[in-house]
Formats: C-alpha cells, structure tokens, sequence
C-alpha cells in the first residue's frame, strides 16, 4: 500500500497563512481598528494591538468597552469564518473559498475589568456549529491570561453555503 | 409597551400617549409601539459640557460621534456614515463593533446624567441583539435611557435606528457600575 508523499510544511503553511490573511482583509472595519489574527494549527488568537484611540477613559486611563465588544465580536466572527474554511483548506481546495460572513444576531458582553492601555488578546470557542445557528463563547486577556479582562456569549446566524436549489 | 423603556401599561397603547419615560407613542408596529422621545434637555452649559467630554473621548473621536441632546438619564448621540466603520464590503454595511462601541457609549452618558448617578461610570454588562443591517449610508443615531438607579448599580435600555424604518437596527440593555465620589 502506498501513501501519496506528504506535501512540504512549507506549502501547507503558506496556504494556511493566505487564507486566514485574506479572511481578515476583507473586513475594513477590522482594519481600521487594527485587529490582528495569530495561527497554531487551527486555533487562532485575535490581538488588539494598543493604540491611544481606543482609549475610552482617558483619567484611569481604561480601554473603550465598546472597542473590547467590537474585539470580541470581530474574534468570534473571523473564528466561526475560520472554521467553515478549514476544512476545505486542509482539502487542498484552491481559488475562492471565501464563505460569506456569519451575521451576529445577539451578543452578551461581560465587563470583568477594566482594561489597561496595553495590548489585548482574545479567543472564541465555539460551543455549538449548526447549519444555520452558531453558539460562540469568547473571551480576551491582556497581562494575565488567567485574570481575564472581558468576556462574552453570542449568537450568529450561518451563512448560506448550499448550492443554489435547482430552479 | 413603550419601545423606549420597555414601560408596559394599558393606557400606553394609544398614539399620543406620553410614557413616565418621557416618550411620546407615534406608531404601532408588530404589537410593540413606537415612540417618538421628548428629551429633557439640560440647560446649555451643561449640554455642552457633556458634549465636549464625550467627543473627546479618543474612541468616541475615533468613531466620529457626535453628542445631540443629554439630560436626565437619557442621551442621544449620532455616529454619521464612513467607509472605515464597513463590516461588510459586499453590501457596504456598518460593523456591528462599530454600533456597540456607538450604543455602550450612549448608555454610559445616560447614566452620567442621571441625578442619581455617580460622577463616573464603568461598564458591567451590556446584551445587544442586532434586528437588521443598517442601511449604508445612513447615519447611525442611538437613544439610551437609564430606567433605574440603585446605590451601586445603574440600569439603561438603548435602541439604534438609521432613519430607513421604525424597527430599530439594533437594541441594547445594560448594567451600569454607579460610582460615588468619596464620602
């Protein structure tokens, strides 16, 4: 029995990075507030680099909790992205495999402190993936992973990805 | 009901009506009313004040807000239509990030005018449900109303309209911190 040589751990990676690079890119939004994604396998960290704009209380001084909102729903939403195309990216599949974004029907945020002017990381977990509705927990750090700064609970609405019926 | 305050009476259900809440009732729409709001204004030098503070908030600037009446546990800011705030490229409509960061901040302002409110807030929990896409375009305007204050906690209701339809694009209820100077 022979197995098809693996492909180099180069090529993988590239097309992994590409992906995930041009899900993010899309979103102007997402750039304009700077939002970063970081990759280990499938499992990807958002980071929320510091900027003096993002600033919501300028006397403590305290990050904008709408900017932490905007954070954690921007994560989920690139993570529940991310995991409709893995599967197809890990399946060598080329050309445009970009799905349509999920859309946000309700989100839960839960202040836990107040966050520092200093970068902030975030990760979603998704918690149930159906066809049409999606159940997302996630929640960002800054210094201390285990003093978390907020969290969050939401649900989305899946795209669409069956063929177009057969009129 | 009152889609201000979520105030539920019998006699609310009448246009015209004036919910405790300060709304008016100007429309009906899937069983809830709709309300057109009276807002009690602050005298000028108030209003202005709070404005200067809030549009100088750095992520407030960043976002383009921009204060339109304070007073008496309710706010109402607007935030006008730009291509950075785009969620979706496809259709051009406004990041729901984007209309968090917009209503958080109203509900904040709301309870910092409430006379029983501290001289500071902080965020505990804010729940947004999203009706619908915003229309691209439009200007975003978010009304919030602190409905209740308790010696720690404040509590606010906040709805965001585009101007395209009664339903709002998105609605948000929230708790407060309340904090009081040292006594």
């Amino acid at each position: 029995m022979s197995r098809s040589k693996p492909e180099p751990i180069q090529v993988v990676k590239e097309r992994r990075d590409a992906a995930l690079a041009e899900l993010v890119a899309r979103v102007p939004y997402v750039s304009f507030m700077g939002f970063e994604f970081e990759r280990r396998g499938d499992e990807l960290t958002g980071i929320m680099p510091f900027r003096p704009d993002l600033i919501g209380n300028p006397t403590l001084p305290a990050l904008h909790g709408g900017a932490l909102a905007a954070f954690l729903e921007v994560t989920a939403l690139i993570s529940l992205s991310w995991s409709m195309v893995w599967p197809r990216i890990e399946a060598g599949d080329a050309g445009e495999i970009l799905p349509k974004f999920p859309k946000t029907i309700d989100l839960t945020v839960d202040y836990l402190r107040s966050g520092l002017p200093r970068d902030a990381y975030a990760r979603a977990e998704i918690t149930r993936a159906g066809r049409r509705y999606a159940s997302v927990r996630v929640e960002a750090w800054q210094d201390n992973r285990a003093r978390p700064t907020v969290q969050a609970m939401g649900h989305f609405l899946m795209p669409d990805t069956r063929p177009d019926p057969v009129a | 009901m009152c889609a201000g305050c979520c105030y539920v009476t019998r006699e609310l259900s009448e246009i015209g009506a004036i919910c405790p809440c300060g709304a008016a009732i100007i429309s009906h729409y899937g069983g809830q009313l709709v309300q057109k709001v009276t807002i009690f204004v602050m005298d000028d030098a108030r209003t202005q004040m709070a404005r200067q503070f809030i549009e100088h908030l750095p992520h407030c600037a960043a976002l383009g807000m921009s204060l339109e009446q304070i007073g008496d546990g309710q706010a109402e800011i607007l935030m006008p239509y730009a291509e950075k705030l785009i969620g979706d490229p496809e259709t051009g409509v406004i990041h729901g990030g984007a209309i968090s960061a917009l209503m958080d901040t109203c509900a904040g302002a709301a309870v910092m005018s409430h006379p029983r409110a501290g001289i500071s807030t902080a965020t505990l929990d804010l729940r947004i449900d999203y009706m619908r896409a915003a229309k691209p375009g439009a200007t975003i305007t978010a009304h919030a109303i602190c409905y209740h204050v308790t010696r720690a906690v404040a509590f606010v209701r906040v709805s965001a309209t585009d101007g395209a339809s009664d339903v709002p694009v998105a609605a948000a209820t929230g708790a407060f911190t309340v904090e009081r100077g040292a006594s």
